[in-house]
C-alpha cells in the first residue's frame, strides 16, 4: 500500500514537472520570436522579404491577397461615425467649425470607450512630397491634441500622415484642394 | 512636339534619331560646338538571318545616347559607302560603325570608332553575350565613344528609380535612363515614395506604407532582397545616402516633429541633427560628405538651408520666394537644384552653394518637382505635370532639351542612379 501511494506521488510529480516544463519552454520561445531586428543591407545576404525576379517586366499583375487599404476601408465602412476636419492652405490649426466636428468625434470616442482610431493627415498638391508628409502629420497631430484636450485617451489615437499621396479629389482647383487638406479618422478594428 | 530628324547634307539620307517622345525647348542660347559623328546601321556579320531589325535598333541606341549627352551632333545613316575619309569633307569628324553576329543562341556586338579625317581606328571593341542584355551592351559602346572623344565618363548605362501608379498603387520602379526596360520592384499595394540610390548603385532606400506606416526600406537594385531600415512610429522618409555610402540621412518625427537624423547604413548609431519645432526634411549631401542641404520652415515658410554633417553651422541659402524646398546638391558640388513655388506652381531652380546666383530651369509648365542630378552633373531628372498627369522628364543642367520618359501611369519622385560599378 505504501509503495503504491509512493508510486502515485512520483507519477504526479513527474506529470507536474513535465507539464510545467513544457509551459516554460513555450513561453521562452514566444519571447524570442517577439524580437524584431533591423535588417542589415549587407551585400550577398539574402535575408529580408520576398524577392522578385530581376528582369521580369510583369508590370500588369496586381498583388495577391486583400489590399492594405481595402482592409482599412472595410473597417471604416463599419463605423462612419467620425467626420473629417479640414484646414486652410499651408496651415494646421483647428478652425472653429472643425472644432465642433472634433467635439462630436470626441463624444463618440468616449461613448465607444477603448476603440483605437488612426488619424490620417492629408495635404493638397501644392506642396512638395517631403514637406507635405510632415505637414500632414502636423494636421493629424493637431486633431489628436484637440481630442486629447477634450478628454480622449491619447493612447487610442495614432496620427498617420499620407502627405499629398492619397487625395480625396484629384482635381486641380480650389474646390478639390480644399477637400484634400484634411484629417480623416479611421476606427481600428 | 516634333520628331527630331537628322539628315546628312547632300546625301539626303534621313533617319529619326530620337526614339519615344522628345520635346525640345529652344531657348535661344548658343550651344557649345558639338562633335560631329555619323552612325550607320550596324552591319550583320555572318549568314544567320536576324529578323528583329537589330541593325537599325542598335545604331539608334548609340545615336540617341550620343545626342542625349549634349556633346555630339549625331547623324544616322543607312550605311557608309566607299572611303570613310570622304566623310571628313562633309564636316563629319568621326564614324561609329557597329556590327554584330548571332547564331540565334547568343549575340556578339562589336563597335569601331574611326577618325574620319585620318581613317584611324580610335577603338574597336567586342561585347559578347549580349543576347539578353542588348541595350546594356550597346550603351557600353556609347560610353566608350563618349570617353574617347571627350574624356568624360558617359552616363549611358545609368538608371532612374521612380514611383508610378500604373498598377493602381504607387509602387517602386527602375528604368534605364532613357525610359526603356522598366522593372517593377515592389508589390506593396499601398504607397511607395522617394527612392534614393546608394553610391555603389547596389541598393536603394525608399519609403513604403506596406505596414500602414511610412517606413524606410532598403532593396537591392535587382529587386531580389529587401528589408527594413527605419520603422519608428511616424515619419521615416526622405532618405539620402552619404557619398561614401557609410551613412544615411533621413527624416524622422519620433521625437515630436519632423527632424533630420543620420544613421549608419546598418541602421545603428542614430544621430539627431536638427532641434527645432519647425519641419526639417529633405536632406541632400554635398559630394564631399561634409555638408547637408535641407528644407526647413524655421523662418516661417519652407526654405533651403545648409548645415555641416554633424548638424552645426546652420545657414540659410534661399531668400527669394516664399516656398523653396526639395534641395538636390549637384555632383560637382557647386550648385543646388531645388523647387520654388510661385502662384501655387512649382518650378525648378539652381542656386550656387554660396547663394549668390539663382538660375531658373523650368517655366510654368505645370508643377515641376523633385529634381535629381545625373552623376556627371550635366542633366537633371524631375517630375512634371506639363503633359497632364505626372511624368518623369530629363533636361540638361541649363534647363534645355526637356524630354519625357515613356512610362505608363503617373510617375514621380525620380532618382538618378550612379554609374554602374563595372
Amino acid at each position: 500500500m505504501k509503495f503504491f501511494r509512493f508510486f502515485l506521488l512520483m507519477l504526479a510529480v513527474v506529470m507536474f514537472v513535465s507539464l510545467g516544463g513544457y509551459g516554460c519552454a513555450k513561453k521562452q520561445m514566444k519571447g524570442e520570436e517577439g524580437k524584431v531586428e533591423a535588417q542589415k543591407p549587407a551585400p550577398g545576404t539574402a535575408e529580408g522579404e520576398e524577392g522578385m525576379e530581376g528582369g521580369k517586366r510583369d508590370v500588369k499583375e496586381a498583388p495577391p491577397g486583400p489590399k492594405a487599404e481595402e482592409v482599412e476601408r472595410e473597417a471604416q465602412k463599419a463605423e462612419l461615425a467620425l467626420d473629417d476636419v479640414y484646414f486652410d492652405f499651408d496651415r494646421y490649426d483647428i478652425r472653429p467649425g472643425d472644432a465642433d466636428v472634433l467635439q462630436r468625434n470626441a463624444e463618440w470616442m468616449k461613448k465607444n470607450a477603448g476603440k483605437a482610431v488612426t488619424i490620417e493627415g492629408h495635404c493638397d498638391e501644392r506642396g512638395t512630397v517631403e514637406y507635405n508628409l510632415a505637414l500632414g502629420e502636423r494636421r493629424a497631430e493637431a486633431a489628436k491634441n484637440y481630442l486629447v484636450s477634450l478628454g480622449v485617451d491619447a493612447g487610442l489615437l495614432k496620427p498617420l500622415s499620407y502627405g499629398k499621396s492619397k487625395p480625396m479629389d484629384t482635381g486641380h482647383d480650389e474646390d478639390a484642394w480644399a477637400k484634400n487638406r484634411r484629417a480623416h479618422f479611421v476606427v481600428v478594428e | 512636339m516634333f520628331a527630331l530628324s537628322l539628315c546628312l547634307g547632300s546625301a539626303g539620307i534621313c533617319a529619326d534619331a530620337a526614339k519615344g517622345e522628345a520635346e525640345v525647348y529652344v531657348t535661344g542660347r548658343k550651344a557649345p560646338a558639338k562633335i560631329s559623328v555619323v552612325v550607320p546601321d550596324f552591319i550583320k556579320v555572318g549568314g544567320f538571318k536576324d529578323p528583329e531589325g537589330r541593325d537599325v535598333k542598335m545604331a539608334d541606341i548609340i545615336a540617341a545616347d550620343l545626342d542625349f549627352s549634349g556633346f555630339f551632333d549625331a547623324k544616322r545613316v543607312k550605311e557608309i559607302q566607299g572611303d570613310p575619309t570622304a566623310w571628313a569633307s562633309l564636316d563629319v569628324q568621326n564614324i561609329v560603325q557597329g556590327s554584330y553576329s548571332t547564331d540565334g543562341r547568343e549575340l556578339q556586338v562589336m563597335c569601331r570608332l574611326v577618325d574620319a579625317k585620318s581613317g584611324t581606328v580610335i577603338f574597336d571593341k567586342t561585347y559578347p553575350n549580349a543576347l539578353l542584355v542588348m541595350r546594356e551592351k550597346v550603351h557600353r559602346a556609347s560610353d566608350e565613344v563618349i570617353f574617347n572623344l571627350t574624356g568624360e565618363k558617359g552616363i549611358s548605362r545609368t538608371k532612374v528609380a521612380f514611383v508610378s501608379d500604373m498598377t493602381g498603387y504607387s509602387e517602386l520602379y527602375i528604368s534605364d535612363y532613357d525610359g526603356f526596360n522598366v522593372l517593377r520592384m515592389t508589390r506593396d499595394g499601398g504607397v511607395c515614395l522617394l527612392p534614393s540610390w546608394s553610391p555603389s548603385g547596389n541598393y536603394l532606400t525608399f519609403t513604403s506604407y506596406k505596414r500602414l506606416n511610412p517606413d524606410l526600406w532598403w532593396i537591392s537594385a535587382a529587386g531580389k532582397s529587401r528589408g527594413m531600415l527605419s520603422f519608428y512610429a511616424g515619419l521615416n522618409t526622405a532618405a539620402s545616402w552619404s557619398p561614401d555610402g557609410e551613412r544615411i540621412a533621413l527624416t524622422l518625427s519620433k521625437d515630436g516633429n519632423a527632424e533630420i537624423y543620420t544613421m549608419r547604413r546598418d541602421a545603428s548609431n542614430l544621430k539627431r541633427l536638427t532641434f527645432s519645432p519647425s519641419i526639417d526634411t529633405s536632406p541632400s549631401w554635398s559630394p564631399t560628405g561634409r555638408e547637408i542641404a535641407f528644407n526647413s520652415d524655421r523662418s516661417g515658410t519652407p526654405q533651403i538651408y545648409i548645415m555641416d554633417s554633424e548638424g552645426g553651422n546652420v545657414r540659410r541659402l534661399t531668400y527669394t520666394g516664399s516656398y523653396n524646398a526639395s534641395p538636390a546638391w549637384s555632383p560637382n558640388g557647386d550648385k543646388i537644384a531645388y523647387v520654388s513655388r510661385e502662384n501655387g506652381l512649382f518650378n525648378i531652380y539652381a542656386i550656387d552653394v554660396n547663394g549668390k546666383s539663382v538660375v531658373r530651369l523650368t517655366y510654368n509648365k505645370g508643377h515641376n518637382e523633385n529634381p535629381s542630378w545625373s552623376p556627371d552633373g550635366n542633366h537633371i531628372v524631375f517630375s512634371s505635370t506639363r503633359g497632364g498627369g505626372k511624368g518623369i522628364y530629363t533636361m540638361d543642367s541649363n534647363g534645355e532639351d526637356a524630354r519625357k520618359l515613356n512610362i505608363p501611369g503617373n510617375s514621380q519622385t525620380p532618382a538618378w542612379s550612379p554609374r554602374p560599378g563595372n
